[in-house]
């Protein structure tokens, strides 16, 4: 299996596609084939639907899962007893949620590689991050949720941590103040989902100006636009409401899922999403065939970080495209893509249904 | 007659009554209602878009309903049961539509729950059925007629069913249990449509024998059958049995279907990912071992690997087929369970197949019909002769 510890001291962005190549197919070869030697879900897909894994000459052709399969097999690729947590996506209330099964070594991975990853946006000296959430969240036992995942994750190397919502999501802005004032030029982050930036801390803030003054703020938001596209905010307008409420310029957001917690996709300053050397991805068109750059299809993600449960390669129902390889402005290597959004849904038709 | 208030329940038409009298099979005046809803929705021009309300329309017309009458000899001496709940599946328009007049020409009052869905098709049909209501001359029926709307609710369920004499429940095993656990009056009697199976026959050896054009045509009847719904209706055939070995016709096949799907089936990413999930699924939960094989994702084929199969378990829909080939067509037997509904055919004498079920005592298929009929709907459905269940004969 492949070196964790030496990956994880190298700039997750700095091999370019031909360097990748090689080293990730290898890699990736290995995890797949320790996932279908472990997870007896995955055999009987990759024997029925797709070939042999020896026989994987290219990436595209190792057999990935549908997300969904998540929300209803219960999916791992080790012993219950090695087990220690439990995910589960955030769902719409109501609809199922996916399941994902964590051991201590695929947790610790995932969260050094979403720290290496925001090493590249946030200074070494992490002192103090803002999250925009209930302070209550983490309290969950074995089962946790996405929102709380993603949480834990970019808090994790913080000294200090405040919550800025309180049990009923009313946001106590002043904490944010106070620290401004005290400490106009340290760096400090603000954290959330991308609907809960905008629902509790945007909406709620009046005209600000003045009151919290230009600062050295970084604001990483991430968990998808769906709630957002249905009011009409798009990306453009979201920055530029924070930037005038909150005198936050630096603003990330990340694209990823539950089933691949860690390999998160950043979005760059020229509102591009990139792999790094833990995660690679393919566009399929309808046909399941990879497309060309710059064509919309359905996303595909591969991680090599989850080793408990088969997640590494994913068929998301989020269309995107390419946009290009290596040659991005912001400098960072390797494919970079954009999201259109989720595929639009098509209701089930048939005689049999649920009264 | 007990008019009762429901709560929680819209009642669209007429109003929710029990013990109301109820009418001879067939009577004159539920023909000509029926009749002229045919009539209404034929006139309408905007109503071609929906393929399944002009074939409602074109089944409840006179002529077809008078001939459906002739086969119940014991006319005169039959007539409804009382009054009939009919609780049809929620995404499929149309069916709320047949099990009503099933309900309404054997004489029955009806409750008839509407589909959740809001269809165009089912509100139209309504707006028919409410205007030719209002005509003096079916005054008489609109105690007879009620349709309702509620969320899904047990309690609601529940308090209906105890008081019908009699229930068509439609929409699969999942609703069906659930409505079978309700208690009803004694005498109800429940017509259950679950899950089923469906599955085509064709020799091979009439297949080599016709013609490039009705080749197509058949190709094209197939088509209709399976795509219909994402094949996910009961009646769309999802195995093909092939008695005969020539594998240059069965590629012919294939090959013209697959033309057919790409010009035809309305596909989308949405259905490429449903598709994957479902293959996945049946590939985690199938006894039987297969592997897929497809040039293009719209039109998927199951090459079988065991002797034994499972077919009832490899429904993926989305066009995916599983091919069995039958060394004689008794050899049929060891596939057909109790869940296979409809066998489509080519290339056979109906009556052949007809003495084979009954000769040979299958517990499965209920319906034997050519290809390109699989979703003509009659009175008998599911091996139920559905009249003949929800009316009473007098006996002398």
């Amino acid at each position: 299996m492949l070196d964790y510890k030496q990956i994880f001291f190298t700039n997750p962005f700095s091999l370019n596609i031909q360097e990748k190549q090689k080293w990730f197919l290898k890699n990736f070869k290995k995890l797949t084939q320790h996932h279908y030697k472990n997870c007896h879900e995955y055999k009987k897909i990759s024997d029925r639907l797709f070939a042999n894994p020896n026989k994987y000459k290219k990436l595209s052709n190792i057999p990935f899962l549908q997300a969904n399969l998540f929300k209803v097999f219960d999916l791992r690729s080790t012993d219950k007893k090695n087990l220690s947590k439990k995910l589960t996506s955030s769902g719409t209330t109501g609809s199922l949620k996916s399941k994902i099964n964590l051991d201590m070594k695929t947790s610790l991975i995932q969260s050094k590689a979403l720290s290496s990853i925001t090493s590249t946006i946030f200074k070494k000296d992490r002192s103090k991050i803002f999250i925009i959430d209930r302070d209550d969240i983490l309290k969950g036992a074995s089962s946790l949720s996405a929102r709380a995942v993603a949480i834990k994750g970019f808090s994790q190397s913080f000294k200090e941590k405040t919550f800025l919502l309180d049990k009923n999501y009313n946001l106590k802005i002043d904490e944010l103040k106070k620290f401004i004032k005290k400490n106009p030029d340290k760096e400090f982050v603000i954290f959330g989902f991308t609907s809960f930036i905008w629902q509790y801390l945007i909406m709620k803030l009046k005209n600000n100006k003045g009151l919290i003054e230009k600062n050295k703020g970084i604001l990483v938001h991430g968990g998808g636009w769906k709630k957002m596209q249905d009011q009409k905010v798009n990306r453009d307008f979201f920055n530029e409401k924070i930037y005038k409420k909150l005198g936050v310029k630096n603003i990330y957001n990340y694209y990823g899922m539950v089933e691949q917690t860690g390999s998160i996709f950043l979005e760059c300053s020229y509102g591009y999403f990139h792999t790094s050397i833990y995660s690679e991805i393919f566009i399929r068109d309808a046909n399941l065939k990879v497309c060309k750059n710059k064509t919309y299809g359905l996303i595909q993600i591969l991680s090599l970080l989850p080793l408990s449960y088969p997640g590494h390669n994913i068929l998301t129902e989020d269309i995107g495209a390419i946009e290009g390889s290596d040659d991005c402005k912001c400098g960072r290597k390797g494919k970079y893509f954009s999201i259109k959004g989720r595929v639009e849904g098509t209701e089930m038709r048939g005689c049999s249904d649920v009264n | 007659m007990l008019i009762e208030k429901v709560q929680n329940v819209e009642t669209i038409v007429g109003k929710i009554s029990f013990n109301y009298k109820s009418s001879p099979i067939f009577e004159k005046l539920t023909i000509d209602f029926f009749n002229n809803i045919s009539m209404k929705i034929k006139n309408d021009k905007h109503n071609f878009f929906y393929k399944d309300l002009i074939t409602f329309g074109f089944w409840c017309r006179k002529s077809n309903l008078i001939q459906i009458s002739k086969s119940y000899k014991n006319k005169d001496k039959m007539l409804g049961k009382g009054t009939v709940l009919h609780i049809p599946p929620s995404n499929v328009p149309m069916t709320f539509a047949y099990s009503f007049a099933f309900g309404l020409l054997s004489g029955n009052n009806n409750i008839v729950r509407l589909p959740s869905k809001n269809f165009n098709q089912v509100k139209i049909l309504i707006e028919i059925i409410k205007s030719i209501l209002k005509k003096r001359e079916f005054h008489h029926l609109q105690n007879k007629i009620c349709f309702i709307r509620y969320k899904k609710s047990n309690d609601i369920s529940e308090n209906l069913s105890s008081k019908v004499d009699a229930r068509l429940i439609w929409g699969g095993d999942e609703t069906v249990k659930n409505f079978k656990k309700y208690i009803t009056q004694p005498h109800c009697i429940d017509l259950a449509f679950p899950d089923r199976y469906s599955a085509s026959l064709i020799s091979i050896s009439e297949l080599s024998n016709i013609n490039l054009e009705k080749f197509k045509n058949l190709v094209y009847k197939f088509y209709n059958d399976s795509y219909i719904m994402d094949q996910n209706g009961c009646s769309s055939p999802h195995v093909v049995f092939w008695e005969g070995k020539n594998n240059l016709v069965k590629n012919k096949f294939w090959r013209m279907l697959e033309e057919v799907v790409q010009a035809k089936y309305d596909y989308n990413m949405s259905i490429t990912n449903q598709k994957l999930y479902s293959l996945s699924y049946n590939a985690i939960a199938s006894k039987t071992n297969f592997k897929t094989e497809f040039t293009n994702f719209r039109l998927v084929k199951l090459k079988i690997k065991n002797k034994l199969v499972d077919i009832e378990n490899l429904k993926c829909g989305y066009g995916t087929f599983s091919e069995i080939t039958l060394n004689k067509l008794i050899d049929i037997e060891k596939y057909v369970s109790r869940r296979f509904q409809t066998l489509t055919y080519f290339g056979y004498n109906k009556k052949t197949l007809n003495k084979m079920v009954v000769e040979n005592g299958f517990l499965g298929i209920d319906r034997i019909v050519p290809i390109g009929r699989a979703f003509d709907i009659g009175p008998v459905w599911d091996g139920h002769d559905i009249i003949h269940v929800l009316s009473k004969t007098i006996s002398n």
